[in-house]
């Protein structure tokens, strides 16, 4: 199976790192996320013949990492995917889809720690209690004179 | 159904299946289960399609589509999903970004099991869509009888009484509850 | 300067059973930039390993893409089997290999007809999906599926296939050379095929290089990249491997690798089934992927290097599991083929690079 080469890199060595690997012809093999906590854990892979190593590195929730599309355009795939699905945010990337590349229903689904996640969360809630208070206001007003016909239907999608 | 019934066109849609039904879609249309000698024909023009074979669950996004796509299609129409996925969600059910079967976005008439589904199961399902397809059409024939007018729907246990099925025999008292109708307006 | 117009492209569009949107911004005639807009076939089956445990996990890889189902459920097993150093018995490895070129010929065959069907070759579509169903009969007499297999597991293979049965596949495949002599014939020597695909979506092997495509896209541009030939698995009981190139970069050469590629993968189960080594089928399994152990692996799928990734964290659930998909690799390249090329040859661009949208999206 593939060498298992994994190399535990820092936020400020990034650019060098695959600058150096782009000089010797290296390929982006994968870009990918996993959530660790409260951080984002960020797996860089290349790749040249049967040789594979792999960069690691944690970064903070909502911190911004410089974009490689520039370097290596497929990466611009793995890019709009990353922010998301995790809510990583790339600078000077190649194409920015801005959230609408896979559009997920829920922001940033495999990283619930996220800044949108949480701002989305957030929201959800005050919109779930902004309808209770005005149920119950609404009871309140109308008082037992006459019940509405049923709750309005709402649309999806 | 009666001896003889017109050669409906399919629309294929994917809504956000692995391919495997869609290929199995497809697999029954060509050689081997060839259901094109019976003058079955995958169209890619909604207006042009009888039937809607949709594969797999549906997301979000997909919602306004097929709903498009299933507005776009001329009465009478009737929807087969294909596969388990678009029956209920299936194996991806409890992913975040599935909302369930075909179901959620348009009335299904046809379900058709099995991951992936079989080119067997679909072309039962495509028959048993058609006798749905008449019956819908002889309802849209029937759309000027006044709601009293209209003869039940002869069950199937008389289905064979005089060697009919279903739909023939109810397109037989839609006729003449047609032809009543008329008469007495005269 | 012509105006500019924006065509939309799909998602529903008869010459792609997928859905994908494009939009083509075009001057008159001619398609200035591609845009593809993805997500219709989006799932979230990644976060699926939260939920179910490593070994039930086998059963959602395979329907990540029903073309290459039996491929990502070999591809998955092998990372589970680095992760927690489980040594597949060889007759497993031989196995595994025999059924994932099958299914490369039974993709490359689907592909092949869908190419036909998109450029109006009716027959020639029909011919390439009667031969498909052979292979079709060869999985389903196998393991029962005609589709999803569910022949692979973590640690080795489901069932076995006896050696009688074995020669017994190579005579099918025999046959079917035949018979598939007369199509390649047809696709590499007849006037309407090269007329039709010559000068198509021309990626040269420096663009292929600088937008790392995979696959036979990459191979058609004279990348001589096959994970295949670094010997993995029951890869490493071939005599020799070697990747088919072409250099002439067009989609008529993508067409040609893969056309090829049928013929490679038909002599490679050929060889395995009279090298395969008897004994067990499946090593045992026990225990959990430990906390913090990772493993990486490649695999050569029917349309290019396929990458998994997977971490545990001491559960049976999985931490997190990534699949790169060739496809997705291939997007950067697809788009740029598109610039500059006619709106008449955008579906048939789209084609020959055989992109698989459930893949991507997953």
């Amino acid at each position: 199976m593939d060498p298992q080469v994994f190399i535990d890199i820092q936020l400020d060595e990034l650019k060098g790192h695959i600058a150096s690997y782009h000089e010797r012809g290296w390929r982006l093999a994968n870009l990918c996320g996993s959530s660790v906590d409260d951080k984002v854990e960020l797996l860089y892979s290349f790749a040249q013949g049967p040789e594979l190593e792999n960069l690691r590195m944690l970064v903070d929730n909502g911190q911004k990492i410089p974009a490689v599309s520039p370097l290596y355009p497929n990466a611009f795939v793995f890019e709009n995917e990353a922010s998301e699905l995790y809510g990583v945010v790339f600078e000077g990337g190649l194409v920015d889809y801005g959230g609408r590349f896979y559009s997920p229903s829920v922001p940033t689904p495999m990283n619930p720690a996220s800044l949108p996640a949480q701002e989305y969360l957030a929201s959800a809630r005050a919109a779930a209690d902004a309808e209770d208070e005005q149920e119950k206001q609404g009871a309140e007003e109308q008082g037992a004179e006459e019940q509405e016909e049923g709750e309005k239907e709402v649309p999806r999608g | 159904m009666s001896a003889s019934v017109k050669s409906p066109w399919v629309l294929h849609y994917d809504a956000s299946s692995c391919n495997g039904c869609d290929i199995e879609v497809l697999a029954a249309l060509t050689p081997l289960y060839d259901v094109e000698r019976f003058g079955i024909i995958n169209t890619g023009n909604p207006k042009h399609a009888d039937l809607f074979l949709i594969t797999g669950s549906v997301n979000e996004r997909q919602v306004p589509i097929i709903r498009q796509l299933y507005e776009q299609m001329l009465e009478p129409k009737v929807v087969i999903a294909c596969g388990i996925c678009a029956c209920t969600g299936g194996v991806f059910k409890e992913c975040y970004n599935t909302l369930g079967g075909v179901d959620v976005a348009i009335p299904v008439d046809v379900y058709a099991p099995g991951c992936a589904v079989r080119p067997e199961t679909l072309i039962d399902a495509v028959v048993e869509g058609l006798g749905i397809l008449e019956e819908k059409r002889l309802l849209l024939a029937a759309k000027s009888l006044k709601p009293a007018e209209l003869p039940a729907r002869p069950s199937a246990a008389d289905k064979l009484v005089q060697g009919e099925t279903v739909a023939a025999a109810w397109q037989k008292a839609i006729a003449n509850a047609l032809q009543t109708a008329g008469q007495e307006e005269q | 300067m012509a105006e500019r117009t924006v065509i939309p492209f799909g998602p529903q569009h008869p010459v792609l059973p997928e859905p994908v949107h494009l939009d083509l911004v075009i001057e008159d005639e001619r398609v200035i930039e591609a845009i593809p807009q993805i997500g219709f076939i989006h799932r979230g089956l990644e976060k699926l390993v939260q939920k179910l445990d490593y070994q039930s996990f086998v059963t959602v890889t395979e329907r990540i893409c029903g073309i290459c189902a039996f491929g990502h459920s070999l591809g998955y097993s092998e990372t589970i089997e680095v992760l927690m150093g489980v040594e597949v018995p060889p007759r497993a490895q031989v196995l595994r290999v025999i059924w994932h070129e099958l299914s490369r010929v039974h993709s490359h065959l689907l592909w092949l007809g869908l190419l036909a069907d998109g450029f109006g070759f009716e027959n020639l579509f029909m011919q390439c999906w009667r031969l498909r169903e052979r292979v079709l009969g060869i999985f389903e007499q196998t393991t029962g599926g005609r589709v999803i297999l569910n022949a692979c597991n973590v640690g080795g293979v489901n069932r076995d296939i006896a050696n009688e049965d074995l020669r017994g596949i190579v005579l099918i495949l025999d046959g079917m050379r035949d018979e598939y002599q007369v199509l390649l014939k047809t696709f590499l020597k007849d006037r309407s095929v090269a007329n039709r695909l010559r000068g198509i979506g021309m990626l040269s092997k420096e663009k292929a290089r600088e937008y790392g495509v995979a696959g036979p896209f990459a191979r058609a541009s004279g990348i001589a990249e096959d994970i295949r030939s670094f010997g993995y698995g029951g890869y490493g009981f071939l005599h020799a491997f070697e990747p088919i190139l072409s250099d002439e970069c067009d989609g008529y050469a993508r067409c040609q690798v893969r056309a090829e590629e049928v013929v490679q993968s038909m002599d490679i189960v050929k060889e395995l089934v009279e090298k395969i080594p008897d004994g067990a089928l499946s090593a045992k399994v026990k225990g959990s992927p430990a906390a913090g152990s990772r493993a990486v692996s490649r695999l050569e799928q029917p349309r290019g290097e396929c990458f998994y990734y997977a971490k545990g964290n001491g559960t049976k659930y999985l931490e997190r599991f990534r699949i790169r998909t060739p496809s997705s690799d291939n997007l950067a390249g697809m788009v740029y083929t598109m610039q500059g090329c006619d709106l008449a040859d955008v579906p048939m661009n789209i084609l020959t690079i055989d992109p698989c949208v459930s893949c991507t999206e997953r």
